[in-house]
């Protein structure tokens, strides 16, 4: 038997957006419903809220089971690696979401206002965001993003700039200022941000794999400028917050990147600026700026070889034994010493004056 | 009846301008040696290339408009070329007013002095892309004399880094070098 509830005709709008957002439905279906102005009721139905929170909860659940919960993969927990799928690995504790206020306000101010027309504010800076919050906002801009006027209505708001996993997940959504400031990647670090992350280590991986691909149609070099400062503040946050987090598991995705990219050969720099085209700078320095940070993720081969080398360091008695194991494993499946050396190979013919006496360790 | 009078302005302008460009690198040493002994050698092999060392530390070079700077202690390398140039850019403008006298004479007077300031500061600026063109061109062309001459040195440094190791091995018998193809034979007796 099937259990129905009335809702009004605003209410049924409200959830048909969320589940769009959440990608139940298309969201071409709800355009037109998230384009239309109307008068919000005073409060919502209890059926509607029940209804809300239980989409939310499903949805969230759902999608993160479908980016990689269901892969029976190891990862970190308590330093010990541990085998799983996420259901498995993870306590209940960390993988319970929770939700503030703040879907609900977003999802009301969605069904009642032109988001790209009011001057109406829906959003509580002072309330702090769950990961749950975080996460649901995350999938929200990624459904919204593809109208250039939504994407640009709501990429300065705070839920979507200050959120970690927007950055992570769409790095050249905010190349578009000379000084950008990533938000703290410590919190997703521990915790259920951690557990979220180690679900979407494979979109990650297919994300930016497509992004570093794609690099050879920029022709602008102000805009590779932009994209390469923001990824390069983005991944050196990143991998420092792994790194003083002892959670190098979840910085497993750019390595897997550039083994991925490289497989094997030795890629030329024009696979990332070939397609620079004319109206650049005219200081050879600017220049060779632009082309290094172009190689962004390239350049984090150095964080990636000083981590196998400190993993190689530890002994069998010395703390933290099982989770160097634990990388020198991962380090070795990913071919991280050829993809390391053909990454600095890569970086060595960006360099006019290069010159080497040869391989092995150098001085200081 | 009204008269058209015809407004010139002349102006000229001044300025020395500046330009340059710069790239950086770094020398790869094999720490053959302890660093401050491969820096040694740096530094001598330098010194023996013109460089002078400065009051930081670092060995300098200057060739015409080319600076290269090289830091023996972490094998930094720059290179940096300056140009400088004093140009004078003059023009005028013409404008017409139906007064010689007033106000209206005045206002015309100044927007087109304002405008020639405008021209002016674009010709300056033309200069001034010219003279960094041709900074970074002397840098382009003076890098591919460098590089043979850089790979040189730390062939050189290299090599000395090696003889001294192998003395400290034991007694050197035979030393045998191609310069052409780099390579270098010690025999030692332990």
């Amino acid at each position: 038997m099937t259990a129905t509830c009335e809702v009004t005709r605003f209410e049924f709008d409200l959830l048909r957006i969320l589940r769009a957002l959440l990608g139940v439905i298309p969201i071409h279906q709800v355009q037109s419903l998230i384009l239309n102005k109307r008068t919000p009721p005073a409060c919502l139905n209890p059926n509607a809220v029940a209804l809300v929170k239980d989409t939310l909860a499903k949805g969230l659940i759902l999608y993160l089971v479908r980016a990689g919960g269901w892969r029976d993969e190891a990862f970190l927990q308590k330093d010990t690696p541990t085998n799983g799928r996420v259901w498995n690995r993870v306590p209940l504790a960390e993988r319970t979401l929770t939700f503030s206020r703040k879907p609900l306000d977003f999802l009301l101010w969605l069904t009642a206002e032109h988001p790209t027309q009011t001057k109406v504010e829906w959003y509580r800076a002072s309330t702090e965001s769950t990961a749950g919050d975080d996460l649901f906002f995350q999938i929200a801009f990624d459904a919204l993003r593809d109208d250039p006027e939504l994407f640009d209505a709501f990429r300065s708001k705070s839920p979507f700039l200050n959120n970690p996993f927007s950055w992570l997940m769409n790095a050249s959504d905010f190349a578009t200022v000379d000084d950008p400031a990533p938000p703290s990647f410590a919190p997703l670090m521990t915790g259920t941000r951690a557990m979220m992350l180690e679900c979407l280590q494979a979109p990650l991986t297919k994300r930016w794999l497509r992004s570093e691909t794609a690099k050879s149609e920029i022709a602008d070099w102000n805009i590779m400028r932009r994209r390469g400062i923001a990824e390069t503040a983005i991944l050196t946050q990143f991998l420092k917050a792994a790194e003083s987090a002892n959670r190098l598991d979840l910085a497993l995705f750019p390595l897997r990147v550039l083994s991925k990219l490289f497989a094997g050969r030795s890629l030329e720099p024009s696979f990332w600026i070939g397609g620079l085209m004319a109206d650049a700078p005219m200081r050879l320095a600017e220049r060779i700026a632009i082309q290094r940070s172009a190689l962004s993720l390239v350049q984090q081969a150095d964080t990636f070889s000083r981590w196998h080398q400190q993993a190689r360091a530890v002994g069998y008695f010395d703390e933290g034994y099982a989770a160097s194991q634990f990388w020198k494993e991962a380090y070795e499946a990913l071919y991280g010493g050829a993809t390391i050396t053909q990454a600095r190979q890569t970086l060595a013919a960006l360099d006019p004056l290069r010159v080497s006496a040869g391989g092995g360790e150098t001085f200081p | 009846m009204s008269r058209a009078y015809r407004i010139s302005v002349k102006d000229s302008v001044a300025r020395d301008i500046r330009a340059g460009d710069e790239i950086c690198t770094q020398l790869e040493l094999l720490g053959i040696l302890s660093p401050e002994a491969m820096g040694q050698l740096l530094r001598a092999e330098l010194g023996q290339r013109g460089f002078e060392e400065t009051d930081d530390g670092k060995l300098v070079r200057q060739q015409g408009d080319l600076t290269v700077t090289v830091d023996p202690c972490n094998g930094e390398v720059s290179v940096k070329t300056v140009a400088e140039k004093s140009v004078v850019v003059e023009g005028e403008r013409e404008a017409t007013a139906w007064d010689d006298v007033g106000p209206l004479r005045k206002t015309i007077e100044d927007h087109a002095r304002e405008l020639l300031a405008k021209e002016l500061e674009k010709k300056i600026q033309k200069e001034n892309d010219k003279l960094q063109e041709k900074a970074t061109a002397s840098l382009e062309q003076h890098l591919h004399d460098l590089q043979p001459e850089l790979a040189q040195i730390v062939n050189k440094v290299t090599r000395e880094a090696l003889k001294q190791k192998a003395a400290t091995l034991g007694t050197i018998t035979e030393i045998a070098e191609d310069e052409k193809s780099g390579s270098m034979t010690i025999k030692i007796e332990v």
